[in-house]
Parts: C-alpha cells; structure tokens; sequence
C-alpha cells in the first residue's frame, strides 16, 4: 500500500452512522502488554525489538481478521507519520516516540494496533456514529483471537497489568466523539462539564490543547478501567454520550426557534468567510466547518453538501494538504493553498 | 543603600534586642499583672524563644523529617525485576514492568483505590489464567452488581444477583 494514497480516502469517523448529526465516532481501545517482557518505557532497545517482531508476526496471521497492514514508524517520512496521527490511526505519542514501533490497521481503518506505544499493544476499534457496544464486540473478538498467539500480562487481582496504573484492569478506554456546536453556541458548555464529572468522565477537545476544543468536537470516555466490567463501562459511556446528545439537539433547536436570524446569521458569515478567504489557518477552519456542518445539518444551507463540509474537515489538516502537493509547504504557503482548495470544493460542491 | 539601613528608614518599631532590625515580633506578656510588651525582630525572637519559633521553611522540614522514614522506605524499594523503584514511579507515573504490581503491592493498593475507586479487577480474563481466574473475577463483579442493586432497592435484581452468586460459589468449591 501507497501509504499517500490514503490521503484521498475518507475515515471512518466522517462516514456517517446512528446519531450522527452530533456523534462521529464511537471508539474502543484496549490496552494490553506481552508477558515476561518490561513495558515498553523501561525496556532495553533489544526488548523492544524484539517484541516488535512477536507482535507484527502474530499480527500478521492469516486468522487475524480483518486483514491488517503493518507500517513501521521509526524509519518513516515525518508528513506520512502526521498523516497517520491526523487519521488517529496513531496517538501523539506514538507519533513522537524514537524507538522501534509500529501501527497495524486494516483497509476500512476501522482496527488500528499500535505496537510499542506506552503498552507492547494499544488496540483501537472504531465505528462511525454511537455504536460503542459494537466497537467492543469487536475488540473482544480481536483480543480473543490475539490472546490464543501472545500471553498477556495479567494478574487475578489486578486484571490486564498495564504501563500505567491508570489504565490497569480491563484496559479499556471507550470514547465517543461529538460534535456540540449548539451546547457551546448557546453558552451552555458547563453543563457537559458537570455530566462528565458526575459520571465520573473525562471530556477532552478532539483538536488543540485544553477543553476548548477547537471546531467544537470533543471526547467523552471512562476514566475507571479498574473495579468495573467491560460491559459496565461501555454501557455509562454510551449512556452519557446518549444524554449529551439529546442536550446538543435541544440547544439546536432553541437556537433556531429563539434566535433564528443570529443563527442563521453566524452560520452564513462562516460559509461566506470560508469561501472567500485567500488565507486561512487550520484552526480558524475547523471552527468555520463546524459552523458549516451545524447549518447543513439544520437545514440553513440547502446547497452545500454534508460530504463536502466531511471532507473538508479531514482534509483540510495540515499533513492531509501537504500529501495532496506532494511536499511538505510552509505555514503561510500552506494556509493560501488551504484557501484555495476550500473555496474550490465550495463552489463545485 | 544597604539593608539594614533600609530597615531603619521604614515605619514601624525596630527591634529592642538588636536596635537594628524592624520589629516583626510583637509579645504581649502578663507578669505579676502586669502588661509587658516586646517588640523583636525574627532573629532576636527565636534566639531568645528558642525552637518555639519556627519560619515557615523550619516548619517544613520538620514535617520532611517526620514522613522521611516512610519516603527513605519508599524510595529504596526496588523492583526486582526491572530496577525501578517507587520514588521513580512516582516521578514519572509510568511502571518500569509487570512484576512492579507485585513489588510495589502495598502503596500500589492505595493509589489504585484514589484513581478507581477498586483495587480488584472484575473483568475479562485471558485464556491462560485459567478457570479460577474466570470466576473469581465474575463473582467480584456479581458482587459489584448487587451492592449497586440494593443501592436503588432494585429487590428483583439483588435476588437474581444473590442466585447467581450462590451457583458460582459453589461451583468454584467444587474439587477441580
């Protein structure tokens, strides 16, 4: 596989699925590490090879479905790794790790298995629109097959045993990606804040530092991974992501049926603003494309199309640019291109 | 200008010990019914006072001193295994191997008990761990289950709960 042609191919998380409107994605991580080998932060450079070896090979099995493609990080191009990261095929920090390590995901990138991250295995399962409970399925079956080629850390009393404590137990972290445009719109963001924290859930902007998130795209997951089962976790997850959903379609609503022409007035500036801009960064993208994708969701924007406002989301990020030119651009080379190619894909839908 | 003349030029009492520091210590005594007051400066105070008088650095590192055996303990243990040791964990919040959760068992039990609020795993068991394991972690979450249960007075479930509990405690006593 032509690792740049993945460029052009929309992800998961932009396909559309239940709830849609304000989920994106539903994603389930498991967090697993090989026996009688250190964590991967304490291991000797030869330890770290040779797991790497253990586990692309396991991974590599015929039986292994779906069919995975294996990439190794270390030796690879900087824009192709921030395209990965820009995918969230990989984290951050595996993007910024300098030992041997890699990343196995399959055609659709629903499945993708970092090798050597914080954990010999960190195993993501991602499905577009609210379905965690499908994801999970998923990642057990997965991990089923995997535990009969690899012996995992584990302790009765502890469960998975994991780098940091934090994750230990199931190691399960389920996520699900929103998009509350409405709640932050109509200033009512704390109470996201406050039902995350009484379900005991973390909430993070999806782009940027802080919660804050630029574009207006956030995560909830579980913090506890110890004490619970697998089955609990996804189903307060899901319940939470559920609640914040009816809450985001609610404050829609009020924006449109109490201040229609300020609504309806933001949504146009941000349209107008993107297709006429000769110069645009990719922060103040995102939060125009949110303001975009609100309206065509609301129906305030009949001509454009959801799949272009999508595309645009995805591929209007830095390393998605940079692999369409073929070249890594400067910022404000970068940011003239990034102009041209929004106003181009508005015009011609 | 030096300090101590700076000292001098600002407001404020100086120090009836020295006549050189301002007076920061201000005591008001009773002796033999009568009012007595002093004004001193910090060294003057604690010179006389002795270790009465302690600056909020002094303080500090008597509490230092009082922990210290626990964190001297703390820091010396070492993971057999990998070489880590707590203080280290500590530091970088990341375990250096799997037998650091046997190493570090103790105050491993409480910081688990902080973040999770559980320190027994009742989920998914690998394979390898065998049937024991399976049980052991199905019944830590039944058990979970029916706490919760009777915490809404959902009755229903708890018995349900309970019978399920029954059946798989006496199928882990049977002789394997």
């Amino acid at each position: 596989m032509n690792l740049s042609d993945l460029q052009s191919r929309l992800v998961e998380w932009l396909r559309g699925g239940p709830e849609s409107d304000v989920v994106a994605s539903s994603r389930i991580r498991l967090a697993r590490n090989v026996a009688g080998f250190r964590f991967v932060g304490r291991g000797s450079a030869t330890e770290r090879a040779e797991v790497e070896a253990l586990l692309r090979q396991a991974l590599m099995e015929p039986d292994v479905r779906p069919a995975l493609h294996y990439v190794e990080l270390r030796n690879l191009d900087q824009l192709l790794v921030e395209l990965l990261l820009e995918r969230r095929l990989i984290s951050s920090q595996h993007a910024e790790a300098d030992w041997v390590r890699g990343v196995a995901f399959d055609q659709a990138e629903r499945v993708s298995i970092m090798v050597n991250e914080e954990d010999h295995l960190r195993m993501q399962f991602m499905r577009s629109g609210l379905r965690l409970q499908e994801a999970y399925e998923e990642a057990d079956r997965f991990d089923d097959v995997l535990a009969g080629k690899v012996t995992y850390a584990f302790s009765s009393e502890r469960g998975y045993l994991t780098a940091c404590p934090t994750n230990v137990g199931t190691g399960l972290r389920a996520g699900v990606m929103m998009h509350l445009p409405g709640l932050a719109m109509t200033q009512q963001f704390q109470h996201v804040v406050d039902l995350a924290q009484e379900s005991s859930l973390a909430l993070r902007g999806v782009y940027g530092e802080g919660t804050q998130g630029a574009g207006d795209f956030y995560q909830i997951s579980n913090q506890v991974t110890l004490g619970v089962g697998e089955d609990e976790i996804v189903e307060s997850v899901s319940e939470a992501a559920g609640k914040l959903v009816r809450m985001e379609r609610a404050a829609r609503e009020d924006l449109r049926a109490n201040h229609p022409e300020e609504f309806r007035g933001r949504i146009l500036r941000a349209l107008g603003l993107l297709s006429s801009a000769s110069a645009i960064s990719s922060e103040e993208t995102l939060s125009l494309l949110s303001q975009v994708k609100l309206g065509v969701e609301m129906k305030v924007l009949e001509q454009t199309p959801l799949e272009t406002v999508n595309d645009l989301l995805l591929l209007t990020l830095p390393a998605h640019l940079q692999t369409m030119k073929g070249r890594p651009l400067d910022t404000s080379v970068r940011n003239e291109f990034r102009a041209h190619y929004v106003r181009d894909k508005l015009s011609s839908g | 200008m030096s300090p101590k003349e700076r000292d001098k030029q600002r407001p404020g009492p100086t120090c009836q010990e020295c006549g050189e520091k301002r007076a920061t210590v201000h005591v008001t005594e009773l002796k033999e019914g009568q009012k007595l007051q002093r004004h001193l400066c910090e060294t003057c105070y604690a010179q006389q006072e002795g270790p009465k008088f302690l600056s909020p650095g002094a303080v500090f590192a008597q509490i230092l001193a009082a922990v210290s055996p626990e964190l001297k303990e703390l820091s010396t243990k070492e993971c057999p295994e990998c070489g880590l040791s707590y203080l280290e964990f500590r530091q970088q919040g990341v375990l250096g191997c799997e037998q650091d959760y046997e190493a570090f068992a103790e105050p491993l039990e409480q910081l688990l008990e902080q973040v999770h609020g559980e320190s027994r795993h009742c989920g998914k068991v690998p394979p390898q761990a065998g049937r024991r394991a399976v049980v052991a972690s199905k019944l830590r979450s039944l058990k979970h289950k029916l706490e919760r249960a009777v915490e809404r007075e959902d009755y229903e479930s708890a018995a349900r709960l309970r019978d399920r509990i029954k059946a798989l405690e006496s199928e882990r006593d049977e002789p394997l």
